[in-house]
């Protein structure tokens, strides 16, 4: 196995693209790709570490990230259709609908 | 040395096609590129030897997330194209908080390796544990350990699925029915 700072430069670079998707675009959806990216990170960063001390919470944690991950996608893109049928908006900042 | 070649081959696609995939005008070509990033994530979970993750990655994420990112696409016609002078100006801001962020962490290894808490995570060991986790030691943490945490996903998970249902239901009034 390599060591584990190969994995945490992956996860920390995963980490770094997902924080400028999120500054950098307008387009609601690809905001809401980042913030996935973001949570896969954090994923490689959980097994690695799991891997590495030999205990499997890291992964079991892991697994329950997956979830909750795909459940916050779920819930992003109803409340991005919602929105976007209703104001028939094309980018997430349009008419500040998704600021507060 | 087959296994570094793996690991680079692996985290080069997963890097480049996360580039690109914050990079491209259409949301259909980062939905795909986000697709080949949580595939190649995938494969490094094999990697791992984390057998039950590489599964829930490929079903769940690389399947189930990316599917939908491309049915609401499709649903809603919402392939939008930012323009191109506000997409290069963002670029230059993307690029400062890169080379912020990029000067900051690569300054926090730096010092980490000197100071004993370094020491104490044992960053820079060179063998990890003998035995990788098995797919049952997984699931006796998932149901042991973590079963409160397990019974609270579920729930969220039923939730997230009633909300996206509720919020995405049309009130169909008698002026604008659909055909």
């Amino acid at each position: 196995m390599l060591s584990i700072e190969h994995y945490f430069f992956l996860s920390f670079a995963l980490f770094l693209l997902g924080v400028v998707g999120v500054v950098m675009r307008r387009n609601a959806l690809v905001v809401l790709m980042s913030v996935e990216l973001i949570l896969n990170a954090v994923n490689i960063n959980l097994v690695a570490f799991s891997r590495w001390f030999g205990d499997a919470s890291g992964q079991a944690v892991a697994i329950l990230l997956v979830v909750v991950a795909f459940a916050e996608a779920v819930v992003g893109l109803a409340i991005i259709a919602a929105v976007f049928r209703r104001h028939d908006a094309k980018t997430g900042d349009e008419k500040d609908m998704l600021s507060w | 040395m087959s296994s570094s070649v793996l690991f680079y081959s692996l985290a080069g696609i997963a890097v480049l096609s996360a580039a690109l995939m914050i990079t491209r005008r259409k949301a259909m070509q980062s939905a795909a590129c986000l697709g080949a990033t949580l595939l190649a994530t995938a494969g490094i979970f094999l990697q791992l030897q984390s057998r039950v993750l590489f599964a829930t990655q490929l079903l769940l994420f690389a399947g189930a997330v990316v599917a939908l990112f491309v049915a609401v696409m499709k649903l809603l016609c919402l392939d939008g194209v930012q323009g191109k002078t506000q997409f290069l100006r963002k670029i230059a801001i993307s690029l400062l908080i890169l080379l912020i962020l990029g000067g900051e962490s690569a300054l926090m290894f730096w010092s980490a390796r000197k100071t004993p808490v370094a020491r104490l995570l044992a960053f820079g060991a060179t063998t990890a544990a003998k035995i990788a986790p098995d797919a049952r030691a997984v699931m006796r943490g998932l149901f042991g350990s973590y079963q409160l945490a397990f019974a609270v996903t579920v729930v969220v998970l039923i939730v997230a699925a009633v909300g996206a249902v509720a919020m995405t239901k049309q009130k169909v009034e008698s002026g604008d029915a659909l055909d």
